[in-house]
């Protein structure tokens, strides 16, 4: 018998109001946020415990700014997926995201359109 | 007079330096040729009478000066040697001129005279105070360009906050009221045409919120210069003309917070002066840093900037311009020909 596997995520961001409002969306995509944290370092304990496919990452955290935590997971050899998020454009091009290990941008304004046409989760590891 | 005093009244003739003696009772018995040079009189004029009478009378302040008060007659009565650093003589016209003295005493035939020399200070006067004067001018130029420089200073670092502010703040809660209004729109189902339709309205305005906000945001300090400094905020900006803008750089470090904001403000102002009104097909922007940071924004439009558009009421866009530039120290020209594009040049001085 075949068990359908649930997307995990783990939500990384400094503002509750928008962790809430994002956990509800991805919740209707099919995803499973199994865990939030509020800055860097917590974000960076949730991922280590809870290994999810995907991690939604602020860019601005508190402690340290997004591409530090996507780095450092990425030299840990994190095998998640990160979709990093802003409130701006990116500052960055697709390589040098693709460098520190994050696989997709999205600004948070988008982000309900992206998953409207099903743009969101799917770009693959580098 | 034996002739080794000869000899010496010969050499004295010689000497540029104003020389003179006076006998017992104050009266000039020589006087040499710079000396008379300097005081103005023939030797006839001079010779024979009270020195002190003939260029020495009255004060600066035009009050009388009795011979008896003069501190050059002295040596005369004490045998000491005097020196003053700073006094006055009088020309034949009346006028004064200041002077520093020494004088002596000398046994003549007669009695206990003065030798003097005096040199005219007037030109050292003038050469101190022109001095003094060029220091004052560099305290006060140092100040202001110190004043200037705190200004900008504090104005990038307010901007920088108020930036910050807008994007962790107001910005961050538009977009999660709108990611919630989207939610809310989708859990409505079709039941309800009027709240769907004023959820469509609430939604359209959010995300036209959001992105007045980002712009205003961006306006007053754009997140990338914070976080990648002043070339990728240039090519960032570049990308979004509507008319090709390219930039050629050189500057591979961070450079102080208040230069990049300044440096990119610069180049921001006259990009979207050459948009408004130089009717241009290409802007060139170069940035190049060695002992100073060098900023050149060129446009093949229409020209005809004034030069002085920098300056303050100008009316133009790049006013203002040279004062962010003169806080580092730095210049700001505009070239413009009619006809012939303008280049904008600014220097930076990159020592804080």
């Amino acid at each position: 018998m075949l068990v359908p596997v649930t997307v995990t995520m783990v939500i990384i961001d400094d503002d509750p109001g928008f962790r809430r409002a994002a956990e509800s969306m991805f919740r209707s995509l099919g995803v499973e946020v199994v865990e939030q944290a509020g800055d860097g370092a917590s974000g960076l304990d949730a991922v280590r415990r809870n290994r999810p496919d995907w991690i939604l990452l602020d860019v601005n955290l508190p402690d340290m700014v997004g591409i530090v935590v996507a780095r450092t997971l990425h030299d840990e050899g994190c095998r998640s997926s990160i979709l990093l998020a802003s409130t701006g454009q990116s500052l960055w091009d697709d390589a040098e995201l693709a460098a520190v290990g994050i696989h997709d941008y999205v600004a948070k304004d988008d982000l309900f359109e992206r998953a409207a046409v099903g743009t969101l989760l799917t770009r693959q590891r580098p | 007079m034996g002739s080794s005093a000869i000899d010496a009244l010969l050499f004295l003739e010689r000497v540029p330096q104003p020389i003179w003696v006076e006998d017992e009772t104050g009266r000039v018995i020589y006087s040499n040729q710079a000396s008379l040079a300097l005081i103005g009189y023939a030797k006839d004029e001079y010779w024979g009478k009270p020195g002190h009478e003939v260029t020495h009378y009255m004060h600066p302040d035009g009050s009388p000066y009795p011979a008896s008060e003069c501190p050059m007659g002295a040596p005369r009565l004490t045998g000491e040697t005097l020196h003053a650093d700073e006094d006055w003589f009088i020309r034949p016209d009346g006028t004064f001129y200041p002077i520093s003295w020494w004088a002596a005493p000398i046994d003549l035939p007669s009695g206990r005279g003065v030798v003097a020399s005096f040199t005219d200070i007037t030109e050292q006067r003038q050469l101190e105070r022109a001095a003094r004067e060029r220091d004052a001018a560099e305290i006060r130029a140092d100040l202001s360009r110190a004043t200037g420089r705190r200004i900008v200073d504090s104005v990038a670092a307010a901007n920088r906050a108020t930036a910050r502010d807008l994007h962790d703040g107001a910005q961050q809660r538009l977009v999660t009221l709108l990611i919630n209004l989207q939610l809310a729109r989708r859990e409505l189902g079709p039941g309800a045409p009027e709240a769907a339709e004023r959820l469509d309205a609430a939604i359209a305005d959010a995300k036209t919120a959001v992105d007045e906000l980002r712009q205003l945001a961006a306006g007053i300090h754009p997140a990338i210069l914070t976080t990648r400094g002043l070339v990728p905020a240039i090519t960032a900006l570049a990308k979004r003309s509507p008319i090709p803008v390219i930039v050629t750089a050189d500057v591979r470090f961070r450079l102080d917070e208040s230069l990049e904001s300044n440096a990119y403000f610069v180049i921001a102002e006259a990009i979207t002066n050459a948009l408004k009104h130089a009717r241009a097909s290409r802007i060139d922007v170069h940035v190049e840093l060695a002992d100073t940071l060098r900023v050149s924004i060129i446009d093949d439009g229409i020209g005809g900037v004034p030069s002085t558009a920098a300056g303050e009421g100008s009316g133009l866009g790049l006013t203002g311009l040279a004062d962010r530039v003169a806080a580092f120290d730095g210049d700001l020209v505009i070239e413009s020909p009619i006809g012939a594009g303008t280049r904008v040049s600014a220097e930076f001085s990159i020592t804080a």
